[in-house]
């Protein structure tokens, strides 16, 4: 690996000027060689030195080989330097055009071996800026008209020069493009540098042997010494010195595998203490409202208007306290605090405590609430009493809310066969119904299916999301099925656990 | 005679509204402001029939003094009442008689009634 070193031009030359030079050292290296190769080969026939010196014919190879191994590790070393500008490059094409006029006989470089003379044009092209390319032509062609003129004593050749000409100016057109492009990916390299060195987030890009190719500094911030061992665990979150990071994970074809990693130790805190907060304000304002529903109880029970007042009192004290129920348990489950618990569970009570609580609500607006249950069923399972009733509650009362006419119908089903196990609650209304682009997000926490009606429903929008939530802890899944004017099902189907005995 | 019960509560308007609601149906009610007192009444004075027990006390906690009528073999008498759900639930499943704020008063009556006749 020493002659990619020697060929490696240092680094304090801009990068044009120095992939010139690159070019410049390997063609020189390769001259150097030849004329190793050549001064090797005079020697090869065993002669001894003093009759090779002799030999005149053998003495000008050896010569010559001497003088193109020496001129040019010269150049090489001048390539080299800083300072030098593109002296080198110059010297270079100057030797070639030199070598060129005495490679041949003055008849034959003017004639057939006129087309050799175009090797330093093509080559100031390479190792020279662009335009450096019309001086030597014009170099080669005062060269030409010299043999022509002055030493074969004959009218000059218009067309060499004119073809000189072109061949330069072709090779300065393409190389004037070659340059842009290559400026063009540079400052498009340099843009993503910038970015990737500029950006908060770690970028770690491994090959497929799992090494780490890249590593921008922000990464290197992020994990300091430890980043090849965090990344080679390949997790999606680590703890690091107290702090959180995050790893998003792609495959890049023709990269390898990208980690972009994140501190979310902030992120992570400020939910911890919204939960918290939400927390104490929930419980900091159950207090005062278990005031105000007990007094406004506790006067209701006197006589009218006074206890109708004290009624709207209560039930508006009421719905503060759903929503702060709401609003606390969809904390927990942000924070997996909530837990769901294991317990005998009787599905008739189930659906008493249900219509105990919301057939008053059903009766004010007229509506059947109407009871099903599969006789297949066991009465009693497994499961969080308060939980399942939470869900029940939030889908029927949802039912019952978004119902003018019609009926509001609750189903607890078997579902399959015994050995799959599963139950299903359905709940069903013939209300107004949800609209199907709304459908995918309705639990979502904060957004309403009713928000497109004209008419205004009570609520934070979070007994849906709740409801899901708890389902899911519950390793079931709930579905929904509307359409606007008709009404909706919502059904939440879950594992049947019966009983130990 | 009337049953006894002792509301142990800081907040007074809630205290005074268990007050109400627990004369109404009958009892004879008193009611302390701190664990502290609650713990100097359980203790130097004859046990009443029903305590209602906040668990967010200055002082002593309710939880302490729900720990200390339990030792006494008269965790019966005491009815856990607090904004906090969970705790609620916790107690509940220990078997001990909880119930959450905001509290229903009918379903306050009934509590105290069953313990008293109990």
């Amino acid at each position: 690996m020493i002659l990619p070193k020697i060929l490696q031009i240092p680094d304090a030359f801009d990068p044009d000027d120095r992939r010139r030079r690159q070019i410049l050292s390997i063609i020189l290296s390769f001259f150097i060689a030849g004329g190793l190769f050549s001064i090797l080969a005079t020697f090869s026939y065993g002669d001894p030195f003093l009759e090779v010196i002799r030999d005149p014919d053998a003495s000008l190879v050896l010569l010559s080989s001497v003088s193109v191994v020496v001129a040019f590790g010269l150049l090489f070393a001048l390539n080299r330097t800083y300072r030098s500008g593109s002296l080198a490059g110059w010297l270079f094409v100057l030797c070639l055009i030199a070598i060129i006029s005495v490679s041949d006989t003055p008849s034959e470089l003017v004639g057939s071996g006129l087309i050799i003379w175009t090797l330093p044009i093509l080559a100031g092209g390479i190792v020279l800026p662009p335009l450096a390319v019309f001086p030597i032509a014009l170099i080669v062609s005062i060269a030409n008209i010299y043999i022509s003129v002055i030493v074969l004593n004959l009218s000059s050749n218009p067309y060499a020069i004119a073809i000189f000409f072109m061949i330069a100016a072709l090779t300065w057109l393409g190389m004037s493009i070659t340059n842009r492009a290559i400026l063009t990916a540079r400052i498009e390299a340099q843009k993503n540098a910038a970015i990737l060195n500029g950006v908060a987030d770690g970028v770690v890009v491994l090959n497929e042997n799992d090494q780490v190719v890249l590593a921008n500094p922000a990464a290197l911030s992020l994990m300091g010494s430890g980043l090849a061992h965090l990344v080679n665990e390949r997790k999606d979150q680590q703890e690091l010195r107290g702090r959180v990071l995050a790893f998003e994970w792609s495959d890049v074809s023709g990269v390898g595998r990208v980690a972009i990693v994140r501190d979310i130790s902030r992120q992570i805190e400020v939910e911890r203490a919204k939960d918290a907060m939400l927390g104490v304000v929930s419980h900091e304002m159950r207090t005062p409202l278990t005031a105000i529903i007990g007094f406004a109880e506790v006067i209701a029970k006197r006589s009218e208007p006074v206890s109708e007042m004290a009624g709207r009192i209560r039930v508006n004290a009421q719905r503060l306290v759903h929503m702060v129920n709401n609003l606390l348990d969809h904390a927990q489950v942000q924070s997996g605090a909530l837990k769901i618990r294991k317990e005998v569970v009787s599905l008739p009570s189930l659906m008493q405590a249900m219509t105990n609580l919301l057939s008053g609500l059903a009766k004010e607006k007229n509506l059947p609430l109407k009871i099903n249950f599969d006789p297949t069923l066991p009465e009693t399972i497994m499961g969080d009493n308060m939980r399942l009733h939470q869900i029940l509650v939030n889908l029927v009362g949802n039912a019952i809310k978004f119902t003018d006419r019609g009926e509001v119908t609750v189903a607890f089903q078997r579902q399959g066969s015994d050995k799959t196990g599963l139950w299903r609650m359905v709940v069903s209304d013939t209300g107004i119904g949800i609209p199907g682009e709304r459908l995918p997000d309705i639990f979502e926490p904060f957004r309403r299916g009713s928000d497109y009606a004209t008419r205004c429903h009570q609520g934070a929008g979070l007994g849906l999301s709740i409801v899901k939530n708890l389902v899911t802890l519950m390793d079931g899944k709930v579905e929904v099925e509307s359409a606007v004017g008709k009404g909706s099902v919502f059904t939440v189907t879950l594992p049947l656990e019966k009983e130990n005995i | 005679m009337k049953a006894k019960v002792l509301i142990i509560e800081d907040d007074r308007d809630l205290a005074s509204l268990f007050k109400i609601v627990l004369e109404m149906s009958g009892f004879e009610v008193s009611a302390v402001h701190d664990g502290t007192q609650g713990v100097e009444v359980l203790t130097t004075q004859p046990l009443p029939d029903a305590i209602m027990l906040d668990m967010h006390l200055p002082g002593v906690s309710g939880e302490e003094i729900y720990a200390l009528m339990k030792e006494r073999g008269d965790g019966h008498r005491v009815v856990i009442c607090s904004a906090d759900v969970q705790l609620v639930e916790r107690y509940k499943s220990l078997g001990a008689n909880a119930i959450p704020k905001p509290t229903p008063m009918d379903d306050l009556q009934h509590m105290i009634m069953d313990i008293v006749c109990g």
